[in-house]
């Protein structure tokens, strides 16, 4: 028969139980410099190249918006040689 | 000693210290709040001093190795899962509010870390060896040695879903009521009852289902 009691006092047993010791300090320590390093490298490049691509992207754009601003409409342009 | 740079933030966000004394001590939920000794090393470590986070690391592992021993009791495995805690417990670091002991706020991030843990194993899993009820000797649970009970209640609840393992785990194991469950589990207390009452039925079947073969836990 099915007798959760005993679940429990198997589980008051194991409590007794000594874990292996563990000494993580290190290891956890080095995990996170790395992953900080990684953020570090990462970041700053990526700062610079986004800069400097929008710098170069910055006339581009201008001169764009100018272009866009000056076109004409190509049936506008044959209405006013039919008016003349 | 000057420690190294983890990283380059500002202060926790956490209440000063010469804060009243009443606060000091007990916090909303009226647990005890962290030491002055944690405090002091959880805003060093904030500020990036590494040597702060090592003593916390040294003060709780020996706490936190144990509560991993009942998700994993592969040494190599065990290891790194209290790794991943403190790894873990770094990147939340800034969220902690000072309103639970360290100690509880650390022991939340290993249930989840366990837990998920428990979820990556049961995707990989292929078929659960049902046979080591048979492993279970006729014997009283006195009589085994805390090695033993604590493998085989391992390896009995390890047949059932990573939910209803955790909440059984947590209930025979660590002997947490359902509060506690809820606080460790981050559940509402309703949903943990519920949980643990179908992890239970979970179990009897199971047991049911091999009781011809004799199995006196």
């Amino acid at each position: 028969m099915f007798n959760e009691s005993s679940f429990y006092k198997l589980g008051a047993r194991a409590r007794l139980e000594q874990p292996p010791r563990v000494d993580v300090a290190n290891q956890v320590l080095a995990r996170l410099r790395s992953q900080t390093r990684i953020v570090t490298i990462g970041e700053r490049p990526l700062a610079w190249i986004a800069a400097i691509a929008a710098a170069a992207a910055a006339p581009i754009a201008a001169g764009g918006v100018y272009c866009w601003t000056q076109l004409t409409n190509p049936l506008m342009q044959a209405f006013y040689a039919m008016a003349w | 000693m000057p420690g190294f740079r983890l990283f380059a933030t500002g202060g926790a966000s956490a209440p000063p210290l010469g804060w009243p004394a009443f606060f000091a001590i007990r916090g909303k939920n009226d647990e005890a709040v962290a030491s002055d000794s944690d405090w002091e090393d959880i805003k060093g470590s904030l500020d990036g001093d590494g040597d702060a986070y090592r003593r916390l690391v040294e003060r709780y592992q020996a706490r936190i190795g144990r509560q991993m021993w009942r998700f994993c009791r592969q040494p190599r495995e065990h290891e790194e899962l209290v790794q991943d805690v403190f790894v873990e417990a770094y990147r939340s670091l800034r969220g902690y509010a000072r309103r639970a002991a360290f100690e509880h706020w650390l022991a939340r991030i290993a249930t989840r870390v366990g837990y998920r843990f428990w979820k990556s194993q049961a995707k990989q899993r292929v078929n659960v060896p049902l046979e080591e009820w048979d492993q279970l000797p006729e014997a009283s649970p006195s009589d085994f040695t805390p090695e033993e009970a604590g493998q085989i209640l391992h390896d009995l609840l390890a047949q059932l879903p990573p939910r209803d393992r955790l909440v059984l785990t947590l209930r025979y194991l660590d002997e947490k009521n359902v509060k506690e469950t809820a606080a460790l589990t981050g559940w509402s207390q309703s949903m943990v009852k519920v949980q643990i009452w179908r992890a239970r039925q979970k179990l009897q079947k199971l047991y049911h289902h091999h009781e011809g073969r004799r199995i006196d836990v």
